[in-house]
């Protein structure tokens, strides 16, 4: 990461050595020694995970046949790694445990009188002590994504009767599925430690099992996942292999990648956009939905329906619309508001030519090219320093001017031009989109220049415009070894460290040798090595 | 709204023995009390953050101590002058350690007088080099709550106004801690906030009760899952779980806890679902104020604090007729102190708003404005050049006598830690320190 020119004498954000304090206990714990010996793969990280708001969500929809999607009103998770998976934020509150307590009477209340389809047992006929036996063990089973041990069934049982007293079968279903959806083993992705067995240790069937279905579907295992681990198939890497292709087809894996993606590329604040529609006559904010339903729906084409690599999603010569989306984009005219398959138009070619990211890096009232090229460096990991601290006043430039114009200034100046050339030149490249992503040929009656560079990234020479500069993506090692990077954090939920670099190499090169296809590079991280390896939660102090 | 005290709420004699009761004509359901014991009125601490700072000459108060002239930005707050100790001069000495950019800094030292500690924050744009941990103490209003909060509902609330609805905790706009790297999130949906305050004692009491007693006995079953979970994991896991655990049992702590609410407590119904745009960011702020007056009153609780977006202020005043976001007129689109005095000058018609609620709020003929103190400050003085010497602060409320209101102070070139040294001490709280160690010297004096 070529910082070093990208020094500001402006800058005064470093504390004077004598006067900083020591490092708080907010920072993940110290990396180990890089390895290079990618056969030792001992000093990596578990971080306990707990179930993200997404997650939970999922899973009582799968566990309890409930969609009401209620823990959205959580408070959401730290933004810490780019994904709400993140592990080392993993604070508590008294808010959020509360929270968890009216959800779970909420969900037990709905799901104590519409018993999910997997469990039938008629209590009126055979009473409610015997379906209650059933239901704590087929019900512990699945919340906890394992047989219960005799203490647990004990336990659990005995909050079914507590409630359900001779014969309220009701109100022993309540009570139990209130205390299950608060229960550890349940809120958490708990891996036990295994009396004698030392750390690193291979998880078991069924944390494997757990760790492959929130991973690829960010919910519980099915069926037949659970099937599999049960009957020791799990064992066998070509049997974990199968399960992982299976889940991949499943329909459950796209709202998952969609969910990835839409961190991944900085959507998440795409319903909350607010653009000024006195320059932009042509915004509605019902657009919002409809930008971000382009972007999924080609998402989905491309890594689902086609299984196709990078490639195709940079460059795709084809889009999905519909009525509004495509008058919109001055497309020929669609009948009918469902979405569906168009030629992108002149202009167009791909992900970032889209209006969802080419608005959403933009400001209220004008295009800014200096959130492109920022979005286009974190594409490709390329992290982007802070201002420093006494920034003066930008000077005005004078009259009407193009976006070129007003950022000559950072050319200009030299302590200003240190930072600016790494991402001006890059997001002036996206000047013919404006603040919605609508393509124009001039700014204020001035033809625009969308020639530019990414200097300082792997993307050798000079571009004019986005679909120059996403064909030399196309080509670009940084930016594919930043979507593995991206998977790891978002599956891991902790950013890489040194010691996973032979994981992230390993992963590379299949990546690469797939055809840069995600699908295969998501499979290939669910079976690698050090996927079914529990590490401690936190490495020994660096010596 | 009355509430009539039935058998269950006379001393339950739990671990909470000592229940104030201040509102005794509760207690004589059929008859209008003339309480000849007049009990006083419990301490109250609000906090009140707004971001950016002031264009110090629009701001600052011309005149003397006592004949101080509010003009420009500080004149929606004529009404209430002598309700006010308007201070100037004080500076976040503490921003000299630590890392982050000098938004973060200040709003980290507002209310904690300490620093942030390293860690994996970047700056708001998410490509940023991450740098920026938590800051490294705990909040006054967490100080305060532990001294006056623990026979209220809450030990106290933290509120939020934010048009882009709940976010994920973040240096930038977290300045309530428990200790150090342990943030406290503001609750931004006025729902919520209603839920958490006002549900309970808008439930009728054999109701509560039942409701309470269930919810007991799931949580007992809920901690014999973590206690017997627990053993089987070990070091920072386990600890994660005890933490978990330790906050049930503070919820099963609270449902013993009596709130006594006076005639005035009227929380009225649950908000319709919140609406989070721009546009919208008044009524949000409206809701936010009401809603922290009246938990006072209903006496749920005797801290809040209230924080209006953050500290890079990226929402738009749209009402104010012009199009660029708050941040952006203090420097991003280079600075215009014209914009900046619109802004200002709203958030003070606001805290007038606020100060006018509270000014209607009597219990027994005490007057809420004298049982609280409002600590009104910011992250910054000059926004454009990230000042962080002569922030402007007010205190509004004299807290039962302990302050002299109606006054300008200037103390150049003290810490803004001094000012809260002084609240603590107010509160009942002896010491002399607080925050990061040497960056205080002790309590501003003449305050009282």
């Amino acid at each position: 990461m070529a910082l070093a020119a990208c020094t500001s004498p402006l800058s005064n954000s470093t504390p004077t050595p004598a006067a900083t304090p020591p490092a708080a206990g907010g920072q993940p714990s110290r990396p180990a020694p890089v390895t290079e010996d990618c056969s030792d793969l001992t000093s990596s990280r578990s971080p306990l995970r707990r179930l993200t708001r997404f997650e939970y969500d999922n899973t009582v929809r799968d566990l309890l046949g409930d969609d009401t999607r209620s823990a959205e009103s959580l408070p959401p998770e730290p933004n810490l790694i780019g994904f709400d998976t993140g592990t080392d934020t993993l604070a508590t509150s008294r808010l959020l445990v509360g929270m968890y307590a009216e959800l779970a009477y909420d969900l037990a209340e709905r799901a104590a009188s519409h018993m999910p389809g997997w469990f039938s047992c008629d209590a009126v006929q055979l009473g409610s002590a015997v379906c209650g036996e059933e239901l704590v063990r087929q019900l512990g089973q699945r919340a906890y994504r394992r047989p219960l041990a005799p203490d647990e069934n004990t336990r659990l049982l005995a909050v079914f009767t507590g409630a359900a007293g001779a014969n309220d079968f009701a109100a022993g279903a309540h009570a139990l599925i209130e205390t299950v959806l608060q229960a550890p083993q349940f809120l958490y992705r708990l891996e036990l430690d295994v009396p004698g067995v030392a750390l690193p240790r291979p998880v078991n069937a069924w944390q494997l099992a757990t760790r492959l279905s929130y991973t690829l579907w960010g919910s519980m295992p099915d069926d037949e996942l659970t099937r599999a681990a049960g009957a020791g198939e799990l064992d066998d890497p070509a049997q974990v292999g199968l399960q992982a292709a299976r889940m991949l087809s499943d329909p459950k894996a796209r709202p998952q990648f969609q969910h990835f993606s839409d961190q991944w590329l900085d959507l998440t604040e795409l319903s909350r956009l607010e653009k000024d529609d006195t320059v932009f006559p042509t915004y509605r904010p019902e657009l919002r939905q409809l930008w971000r339903q382009e972007t999924h729906s080609l998402l989905e084409n491309v890594i689902f329906d086609q299984d196709a690599g990078t490639e195709l999603l940079l460059t795709a010569p084809f889009t999905f619309v519909n009525d509004q989306l495509a008058a919109f984009y001055g497309l020929p005219p669609v009948v009918g508001s469902d979405f569906r398959q168009v030629a992108a138009g002149p202009h167009r070619s791909g992900l970032l030519t889209q209006a969802s990211i080419l608005a959403s890096q933009a400001k209220a009232n004008r295009s800014e090219p200096i959130y492109r090229g920022v979005f286009v460096r974190a594409l490709m990991c390329q992290p982007t320093p802070d201002p420093p601290n006494n920034v003066p006043p930008a000077p005005e430039v004078a009259g009407p001017s193009t976006g070129r114009e007003r950022l000559e200034a950072h050319r200009a100046a030299p302590q200003c031009a240190a930072c600016h050339r790494l991402f001006d030149p890059i997001g002036l490249a996206f000047e013919n989109y404006d603040g919605v992503g609508l393509y124009r040929d001039t700014e204020q009656g001035k033809s625009i220049d969308a020639s530019g560079d990414a200097t300082g990234t792997d993307i050798e020479g000079s571009f004019t415009g986005v679909a120059e500069l996403s064909q030399k993506l196309v080509g670009s090692k940084q930016f594919h070894d930043c979507i593995v990077s991206k998977w790891f954090t978002f599956g891991y939920g902790r950013t890489p460290e040194p010691a996973d670099v032979c994981t992230l190499r390993d992963l590379g090169q299949r990546f690469a040798t797939s055809g840069y296809r995600i699908r295969e590079l998501v499979k290939q991280l669910a079976l690698s090595k050090s996927f079914r390896t529990k590490y401690p939660a936190t490495l020994p102090e660096a010596l | 709204m009355r509430k009539r005290l039935s058998r269950r709420t006379v001393l339950r004699g739990a671990a909470n023995a000592a229940i104030a009761l201040p509102f005794l004509d509760a207690m004589e359901p059929l008859t209008r009390s003339a309480q000849a014991q007049a009990v006083k009125p419990p301490q109250r601490f609000v906090v009140w953050y707004q971001p950016g700072g002031a264009v110090r000459e629009q701001w600052l108060p011309r005149g003397g101590e006592h004949d101080f002239v509010l003009h420009d930005t500080l004149t929606p707050l004529e009404p209430f002058r002598d309700k006010l100790i308007i201070i100037d001069g004080l500076d976040i000495k503490v921003s000299a350690i630590g890392v982050g950019n000098p938004h973060f800094r200040g709003l980290a030292a507002f209310l904690t007088g300490s620093y942030l500690a390293e860690g994996n924050f970047s700056g708001e744009d998410g490509a940023s080099v991450p740098s920026t941990g938590w800051a490294q103490g705990i909040s006054m209003d967490q100080v305060i709550a532990k001294q006056i909060g623990t026979t209220t509902k809450l030990p106290s609330i933290e509120l939020g106004v934010r048009h882009d609805g709940p976010r994920g905790a973040h240096p930038n706009r977290t300045m309530s801690y428990d200790g150090p790297d342990r943030p406290r999130q503001p609750i931004v949906d006025p729902v919520l906030a209603w839920q958490q305050l006002f549900s309970d004692v808008t439930t009728d009491a054999p109701q509560l009760d039942a409701l309470r007693s269930h919810k007991k006995s799931i949580l007992d079953a809920v901690k014999q899952e973590y206690s017997a979970i627990m053993p089987q994991l070990s070091g920072s896991d386990r600890q994660k779980l005890q933490e978990h655990f330790d906050r049930i049992r503070e919820i099963e702590q609270s449902f013993d806890t009596i709130t006594v609410s006076s005639a005035a407590c009227a929380p009225g119904k649950v908000p319709g679902a919140t609406v989070y745009s721009s546009d919208n960011y008044e009524l949000l702020g409206r809701a936010m104020m009401q809603t922290t007056v009246m938990a006072l009153t209903c006496d749920v609780t005797r801290v809040v604090s209230l924080e209006w977006i953050d500290p890079l202020a990226r929402n738009l005043l749209p009402f104010l007729g012009f199009k660029d976001n708050h941040h952006c007129v203090q420097h991003n689109c280079s600075y215009q102190p014209d914009k900046l005095l619109k802004i200002e000058h709203w958030y003070a018609q606001r805290f007038a708003e606020f100060l006018g609620m509270i000014d209607k709020v009597e219990e027994q003929g005490v007057p809420l404005f004298d049982s609280l103190v409002v600590y009104h400050g910011t992250e910054i003085s000059i926004a454009p050049v990230h000042g962080l010497t002569d922030v402007p602060y007010m205190l509004a409320g004299n807290l039962g006598g302990k302050f002299r209101t109606g006054r300008f102070l200037q103390y150049p070139h003290r810490s803004n830690i001094d000012l809260l040294v002084a609240i603590q001490n107010a509160f009942g709280i002896e010491s002399n320190t607080f925050g990061a160690p040497g960056y205080s010297n002790g309590a501003l004096p003449g305050l009282s």
